[in-house]
């Protein structure tokens, strides 16, 4: 049996109650989903962030929107983004040719160069910044990076906090404060809704009204919409989820390390390791484990673990252990 | 059609390391022997056989003798012999003369040796098929090479199912003299196509790999350098394909190993020393260098391009300095690096620069 660790998706199932208003959804599917559906789903991604409804802004996925965005602000100048970041927001920014600049985390230390990123922010229309960073695993941003790239740019700070949950930090209520900054979020990951594409953010009301003629196009389905209203009516069940996931990224962590892998520090729920083995994804793959190959942005001795469950875990490191022992 | 896959293995590389020579280039080789140095490519040539899992899939070709035959017999696989030896002992002759006659029967050339071999088998096949090298000589300071003979084994598996990325690779030359006395000078020689295991393909979401080829990715590169180029200001082109690249966009000739001059669109001087550059640098005032990363470990100048010397990087502004690389390539080297011989060059040229690497889209990477 093949194990997928390659997509940082959760590996629990949601709750019962999420299951059931999904159901509820799909009775009504002959329909859109109504504005009064959308509002719902905004009052209550409002109380989950302590963030004004008018500040949010709901789609099917945070990849659409992440896409959508670059290309909004491509028309009014340079792109900014990091290297290595999450691939959707590179391939994206690559296809405009309007100007992309990248600004390369630092090696070994995969530390944010800040002198650098405020040089090239200056001009830009946008800067794009997964953090926690994908393939990294890493936290990138504080609230006082935040604040000095958000002044120092005259265009937009775009921060994509897929998997913020895990991090347990986010700079979203920022946008109260910064007119210039826009927060991604997703239901994907620490939710467990992948299946079901939701993805929202939040930012000021200019930059909302920017993208106000792509609403109807970007939301979610009904049964979305639904799922994603009694998912946060349980933040205890995802709570309890990420923390799961946290003790078994650190238990993977140490045992790999012990095995002689260089671990990355993680606040996601997956690990960037370096392996003493050539086309390490490839033979993983041989045993049948499935894990995110990173090579066009490390080489190909690294790895990046999606954490699933302790039995999947468990078959990973066994794996590992004997791609290890090859010659 | 079942892949045909050339075998020459050099049977003296590698053995001057063992005792602190260095090298078996020239007249080291006897000394070498006279010290005791023991064979040590038939080791790894088996070590490639064994570890190939798709030998029934392909045709072999070897050399004769200790160069190839001897070594696939005792690995038990079915092969048909090219060549003769001219003598006794091999030599780069040997391998020159039978990298050429390979180079019109097999598919992808598989050598055994080092820096020297590799030189070798430059010379012999040049851009014509791709090849791989089977580290085993003392220095393998080029980008021909695997990283050992059960990655090669790995990269030729993946030839053999076409799930290979090809690429030009540099071969380097490296001063064995200099380097026994614990320096390293090194040029770039020339180019091989060199097969890589690609990127995993996995589902849709997660297939990350880039759909362009390195020429076109160079093409792009070459227009977006060329819209920049200012009149009146001299542009010194240092060697590789993508300078190359940067050439043919301008429609004129390039040296693919030298630095060559371009003064508004005109090529004003060929393949230039230290000297020829700095004599030049004494007419013009605006200067910039265009250069590639050479030896696929990010180096940028000390490494290869040592026509950019630590007197001409003197009179050169770091913001003079473009540096090109496709996108695969930079995404290769984790930093840029420099080792001019010069503290003072090196430290001014350390901290970040930017690489373009295609159509207004560069890099900002650590110099170290």
């Amino acid at each position: 049996m093949v194990t997928e660790l390659n997509r940082n998706e959760l590996s629990y199932p949601p709750p019962s109650g999420v299951i059931g208003a999904a159901r509820k959804g799909l009775q009504g599917v002959n329909r859109y989903a109504t504005a009064r559906e959308i509002a719902e789903l905004k009052s209550a991604l409002s109380g989950y962030c302590g963030i004004a409804e008018e500040f949010i802004f709901v789609t099917s996925g945070v990849e659409i929107l992440l896409g959508q965005l670059i290309q909004l602000f491509a028309r009014k100048g340079g792109i900014v983004i990091i290297d290595p970041t999450f691939f959707i927001i590179a391939r994206v920014a690559e296809s405009l040719k309007t100007g992309l600049r990248k600004v390369r985390l630092m090696r070994p230390s995969l530390d944010l160069p800040m002198e650098p990123l405020i040089a090239e922010a200056r001009d830009a229309a946008l800067v794009v910044i997964d953090s926690p960073n994908n393939p990294t695993g890493r936290l990138l941003l504080d609230r006082e990076s935040t604040r000095k790239i958000c002044e120092s740019t005259k265009g937009i700070l775009l921060v994509d906090e897929s998997y913020c949950e895990f991090a347990g930090f986010s700079v979203i209520d920022m946008v109260k404060n910064y007119s210039n900054l826009i927060v991604t979020r997703t239901m994907s990951k620490a939710f467990g809704l992948a299946g079901l594409k939701v993805g929202y953010m939040a930012a000021a009301e200019d930059v909302l009204r920017d993208l106000s003629s792509l609403e109807v196009a970007l939301r979610p389905t009904t049964p979305s919409a639904y799922a994603t209203v009694a998912a946060l009516k349980d933040i205890e069940y995802m709570k309890n989820n990420a923390a799961l996931v946290g003790k078994e990224r650190e238990r993977v962590s140490r045992a790999a390390s012990a095995m002689g892998v260089e671990v990355y520090p993680s606040s996601t729920n997956f690990l960037l390791m370096r392996t003493s083995q050539t086309n390490a994804a490839r033979k993983l793959k041989d045993l049948e484990v499935i894990v995110f190959d990173p090579s066009n942005q490390f080489s190909s001795q690294f790895i990046r673990v999606s954490i699933g469950t302790p039995d999947e875990n468990n078959i990973f490191l066994s794996a590992l252990e004997k791609v290890l022992a090859m010659e | 059609m079942a892949k045909r896959i050339g075998l020459i293995v050099n049977p003296i590389a590698g053995m001057g390391g063992s005792v602190g020579l260095k090298g078996t280039d020239g007249k080291m080789y006897p000394k070498a022997v006279e010290l005791g140095a023991e064979p040590v490519t038939a080791a790894r040539a088996k070590a490639f056989l064994s570890h190939l899992k798709l030998k029934d899939k392909s045709a072999f070709s070897v050399a004769p003798g200790g160069m190839g035959e001897d070594i696939a017999r005792d690995a038990g696989i079915k092969f048909t012999v090219v060549s003769s030896l001219s003598g006794r002992k091999t030599s780069a002759d040997d391998t020159r003369r039978i990298g050429r006659e390979m180079s019109n029967k097999v598919d992808l050339l598989v050598f055994v040796g080092g820096d020297g071999t590799a030189r070798d088998v430059y010379d012999a096949v040049g851009l014509k098929i791709p090849v791989i090298g089977v580290p085993s000589g003392v220095k393998m300071f080029g980008a021909v090479f695997a990283v050992n003979a059960i990655a090669a084994a790995e990269i030729v598996d993946a030839f053999i199912e076409g799930n290979a990325a090809i690429s030009e690779k540099e071969v380097m030359d490296i001063n064995e003299e200099a380097y026994r006395e614990g320096r390293l000078e090194s040029k770039l020689y020339g180019y091989l196509m060199v097969p890589e295991v690609a990127g995993l393909v996995q589902s849709g979401k997660e297939a990350t790999t880039y759909s362009e080829s390195s020429h076109e990715n160079q093409e792009a590169i070459a227009r977006y350098i060329i819209e920049g180029m200012l009149a009146d200001t001299l542009y010194l082109l240092g060697a590789g394909s993508t300078t190359t690249a940067i050439a043919e966009g301008l429609k004129v000739r390039k040296t693919l190993l030298g630095v060559d001059a371009i003064h508004n669109n005109r090529v004003v001087a060929e393949n230039l020393n230290e000297k020829g550059i700095l004599e030049l640098l004494k007419h013009h005032n605006k200067v910039k260098i265009i250069i590639s990363p050479i030896g696929g470990n990010g180096f940028i100048f000390g490494r290869g391009n040592q026509e950019f010397s630590p007197a001409v990087l003197k009179l050169i502004e770091k913001d003079d300095i473009i540096v090109v690389a496709t996108r695969d390539k930079i995404n290769r080297a984790a930093s840029l690096r420099v080792d001019t011989n010069d503290a003072r060059i090196d430290k001014k040229l350390k901290g970040f620069m930017r690489v373009v690497t295609h159509y207004n889209e560069e890099v900002v990477v650590e110099v170290v």
